[in-house]
């Protein structure tokens, strides 16, 4: 049989064409195309390139409509004089802080850095802001948590995600 | 040599990368928060000219002719109190240098927006630190634009510089999720170990 299909010279005749391709899949790996080696870099790292699609996005959706509309009730009692509801506003940032951790899902400092772990406020307008005298941030909320962020140590320091080519923008 | 028992031990991969989808903020877009200076190079020309040269011949801080803060905690403090006076307030940072900390700079758009008083909030070119630093250690200056200043650097400055906007604040509409990937890596784990 093999030996048909390599005398076989017409271009295109469809019974050896089949049996070609099928003799090549049946030879296994080499058909394939040549496969590429693993990258592994200096550390002893196996890059791999980032992924096109993002797994269970409708959390991320979730977390981020809970944020926002938190965000709206704060907003009304922050800047204008329409009553926003404080309790309402703590509850989402509650609700939102669970589902994250229910779901195994992250949040970037950016948005952890403006909630109070303790009473789930939004952190915009704090109750004191300053520099300590020992050369700390401490952003204190309503109900009198203080956040502290020793800028005094390594003022260049730089979360994990701020540094260079941390983060991708998919 | 690259039979050596280094390089080898190079070749077996031990971590592996991941890329973990992360939340981002939908109000912090840090480019959009800084309010545009039009004119980068005469603003701080102006400034140099008119406030800092005069600054570094004056010894003490009660001798200053203008009414200015260099301490954050100052300029805190002077951005929250309610009921002062209404003079607009200048206030130059120093945002694209190293030395200032981000968690600090990341405060100060928004409080200058709940400010009582209007806030012309100025962010400076690169390398001014170097000037700022025997005036303030974090390169922040709020300058009161009373009687005392002169008229046309205060003009100049409000027009070259766009106002505070915080888009997200003043009306509602539903921003996209924006989820970013962040770079980290793994232990690879055989499933001999694992038993």
């Amino acid at each position: 049989m093999e030996k048909k299909i390599r005398q076989c010279t017409v271009p295109l005749c469809p019974p050896c064409h089949y049996w070609q391709k099928k003799d090549k899949h049946n030879m296994g790996k080499k058909a394939q195309g040549p496969r590429t080696k693993p990258e592994i870099d200096v550390n002893g790292t196996l890059l791999v390139p980032p992924p096109r699609t993002i797994a269970n996005q409708d959390h991320f959706h979730r977390l981020n409509y809970l944020y926002q509309i938190s965000a709206y009730q704060t907003r009304t009692t922050a800047k204008t004089t329409a009553k926003g509801h404080i309790s309402l506003a703590r509850n989402y940032i509650k609700t939102m802080d669970l589902v994250s951790k229910k779901t195994k899902t992250s949040l970037l400092p950016t948005i952890k850095r403006t909630i109070c772990k303790k009473c789930h406020r939004l952190l915009w307008t704090p109750k004191k802001l300053e520099i300590t005298h020992d050369g700390a941030l401490s952003v204190t909320c309503a109900c009198g948590t203080v956040k502290r962020y020793n800028i005094a140590a390594d003022p260049n320091y730089k979360t994990y995600s701020e540094r260079e080519d941390n983060l991708i923008v998919p | 040599m690259s039979g050596s028992l280094k390089s080898l031990d190079k070749k077996v991969a031990k971590r592996r990368q991941v890329y973990k989808p992360v939340l981002d903020n939908p109000f912090t877009n840090e480019a959009h928060m800084w309010p545009h200076v039009h004119d980068q190079p005469l603003v701080w020309q102006l400034l140099q000219c008119s406030i800092l040269n005069k600054l570094a011949h004056i010894q003490s801080k009660d001798d200053y002719p203008w009414e200015l803060y260099t301490e954050f905690n100052d300029i805190v403090q002077y951005l929250s109190s309610e009921g002062g006076s209404s003079d607009p307030v200048c206030l130059f940072v120093c945002n694209k240098d190293p030395d200032v900390p981000l968690v600090l700079l990341q405060q100060i758009p928004l409080l200058c927006y709940m400010a009582p008083m209007v806030v012309k909030l100025v962010q400076l070119p690169k390398s001014a630190m170097a000037i700022f630093k025997p005036v303030s250690k974090y390169g922040m200056l709020l300058l009161r634009c009373d009687d005392r200043v002169d008229r046309k650097f205060v003009s100049q400055i409000q027009k070259n510089v766009d106002p505070l906007r915080f888009p997200w604040l003043d009306a509602v509409k539903y921003q996209r999720t924006s989820v970013k990937l962040l770079k980290t890596t793994v232990p690879i784990v055989s499933k001999k170990r694992q038993k």
